[in-house]
């Protein structure tokens, strides 16, 4: 990240001259079911606001269904998803969305569209059938491509982008919306090491500067324990655990979870839980040393 | 990692650029329109000079150019036209939503069943002009229902509704065929109108029930449109940025369907051109829309294009417009199915 990227960031919040509120996202007793099929038995969850929140555990847990059920994307078989402390299912849709942003796992771009044309899409629930767009509209799309890098592709089409920079330009369409709460299904999906640390530099630049609550869906459990404020640990449609990645992650805790053996050490370079798994092959010694 | 401070004005002059090329775009595809309607009034059987056929229009025409221009030209130019914006929106409208470029109303029987009910009415109940536009609107929307139905398995997924639209098609075409022999419709012509659609001999009653129709259709079709292409990011994007999905998708279909329906009902299933015109109008959009108005532009262009040269070609009277959309579109078609097949999607 750029000097003058932090800096408009960090614009977002001086600006216009008040830090934005901070709005809530919560779980109460939470089912959401595909089908027939109940994937999440019931779940209370609060983001932390403020904060970044990574949900992680192994597939089929009903981590990304719960991140569709926070976002109202699917509807609760049971139980609340409450924005403020209201029924997300009671607010308009298109009010839901000025607040809370959600990237999916697999947002599709249609054929020939430019960066600049994506990203604009993101400005969508701020215009109604009247409002026109207006200089604010160019000023968040402007700021979205600035601060995650992408000025630079603002001509190009997305179709013909990296896998690196198109999940920018996903970012940035979800910036562009500008909104106090941002949900985001296995960002990294598919981007190399590099890319994966950069996409979670940006995601925590967003959250110090602008105080945006994040919660993200992650794959890779020792960037979930680096990057995460709180960490939610999902088995099975529950939630096993949840607290700061330095409370919770043990070698239990982990081999509960993922049904696997595990060593943890402390993350030398950032101080987090180090999650080193063991297999039944290439290990020096037989049995885990914690 | 070089990023510069980005410019806010170049945002606005990229979407500046981009509304030129819209405008110049309709533009362009409207000032085609205009120039082929003129020439279908001007040249028939006998040249009508411009300035005599806009006097006609103003009232003040002999009684030849009564005739010939307010009866004959004048009605079929005008039901080329319609037929073509409607045909146009609703294959665009379809292809956006089932994101395939084979999703057309006239390849997933949407038009086949408005023919087969337009042929029940007239060879069965005797019935005759708006309870036909009628008929044929609800045999469109039955199509779909029963399409939609079938296709349905936990949700519906584009390819399998166009198989079962294609499957469907394919029944309701020899239920047509099974009216025409029964009822020994003896004249050829009648017969392949709702086979392949035909504009001879299309009066005032076909255009007026038309032109009505599209006059609520066609506005609500764009302005819908314009969530369509939000609906393009995919249904959870575009849940997520506070696009009442399920809503705006029920209305297009349902304002697609009717559009496919009262054209079929005016001119039979004028062939292939709601499965050409959006592929054409994206093209020249060039910006990942959409591009309904383009489409519905397009869509009239070929019409009249099409029955202009119908009309005029030597040798060959009354060659219905139908079969020459037809031998532009098969060939497309057969393309379009070899092209997706090799993407690996054919599946």
């Amino acid at each position: 990240m750029t000097e003058q990227a932090v800096e408009a960031l960090a614009a977002t919040t001086t600006a216009d001259g008040h830090v934005p509120t901070r709005h809530t996202l919560a779980a109460k007793g939470l089912r959401l079911s595909y089908e027939k099929k109940e994937i999440v038995h019931g779940i209370d969850l609060e983001l932390p606001p403020g904060k970044v929140t990574m949900i992680v555990g192994p597939n089929g847990c009903g981590k990304s269904t719960t991140l569709r059920g926070l976002a109202r994307l699917l509807d609760p078989s049971g139980g609340q998803v409450l924005l403020d402390g209201k029924d997300i299912s009671t607010i308009p849709n298109r009010e839901v969305a000025t607040v809370l942003g959600i990237l999916p796992q697999h947002p599709v771009a249609p054929d020939g569209i430019t960066v600049t044309d994506l990203v604009s899409r993101g400005r969508y629930p701020h215009q109604g059938w009247f409002r026109k767009w207006n200089a604010e509209d160019d000023e968040a799309v402007a700021q979205a491509l600035t601060v995650t890098n992408t000025a630079e592709l603002s001509t190009r089409a997305v179709g013909s982008l990296s896998g690196g920079q198109r999940q920018r330009v996903w970012i940035a369409m979800a910036l562009a919306q500008r909104t106090d709460l941002l949900l985001l299904d296995e960002p990294t999906t598919f981007l190399d090491l590099a890319n994966q640390v950069e996409l979670l530099d940006l995601l925590t630049d967003l959250n110090r500067r602008s105080g945006t609550t994040i919660a993200i869906v992650l794959h890779d459990l020792n960037l979930a324990c680096r990057y995460a404020d709180h960490l939610v640990c999902m088995k099975a449609g529950d939630i096993v655990a949840e607290g700061t990645p330095k409370e919770i992650v043990t070698a239990g805790i982990i081999s509960e979870v993922f049904g696997m053996r595990c060593d943890v050490l402390v993350d030398p370079v950032s101080d987090t839980p180090l999650i080193l798994p063991i297999g039944r092959h290439h290990t020096t010694n037989s049995g885990s040393t914690s | 990692m070089t990023a510069a401070a980005f410019d806010v004005s170049s945002i606005a002059r990229t979407r500046a650029r981009g509304r030129v090329r819209q405008v110049s775009v309709v533009g362009g595809l409207s000032l085609g329109v205009v120039v082929v309607f003129a020439l279908s009034l001007v040249v028939g059987a006998a040249v009508i000079s411009l300035p005599d056929v806009l006097s006609t229009l103003a009232g003040q025409g002999s009684r030849n150019t009564n005739y010939v221009i307010l009866e004959l030209r004048l009605p079929r130019a005008l039901a080329a036209l319609m037929v073509g914006v409607a045909f146009g929106l609703s294959g665009a409208v379809f292809q956006n939503l089932l994101r395939n470029p084979l999703a057309s109303p006239d390849v997933i029987g949407i038009s086949t069943g408005a023919s087969a009910a337009a042929v029940l009415g007239i060879v069965g109940f005797g019935l005759t002009g708006i309870a036909i536009s009628g008929l044929a609107l609800g045999g469109a929307l039955a199509t779909a229902m029963a399409m939609y139905a079938i296709a349905w398995r936990n949700g519906v997924s584009g390819y399998r509704l166009i198989l079962v639209g294609i499957g469907l098609s394919a029944l309701l075409l020899s239920v047509i065929s099974y009216f025409m022999t029964s009822a020994q419709v003896t004249n050829a012509q009648d017969a392949l109108i709702w086979i392949s659609g035909s504009l001879s001999d299309r009066n005032w009653n076909q255009v007026v029930p038309l032109l009505i129709s599209l006059v609520v259709l066609v506005p609500v079709t764009l302005v819908l449109g314009r969530v369509l292409g939000m609906l393009g990011l995919g249904d959870d994007t575009a849940r997520g940025l506070g696009v009442p999905v399920a809503r705006v998708r029920l209305g297009l279909i349902i304002a697609a369907v009717a559009l496919a329906g009262v054209a079929t009902a005016a001119t039979g299933p004028v062939a292939f051109v709601a499965l050409l015109a959006g592929p054409i109008g994206r093209s020249l959009a060039k910006d990942g829309s959409p591009a309904l108005l383009p489409s519905a532009l397009v869509g009239a262009l070929i019409v009249l294009v099409a029955d202009f040269v119908a009309q005029h070609t030597p040798f060959l009277p009354n060659l219905p417009v139908g079969v020459l959309t037809g031998a532009i579109g098969a060939p497309y078609l057969l393309w379009q199915l070899a092209r997706t097949n090799s993407g690996g999607q054919g599946g």
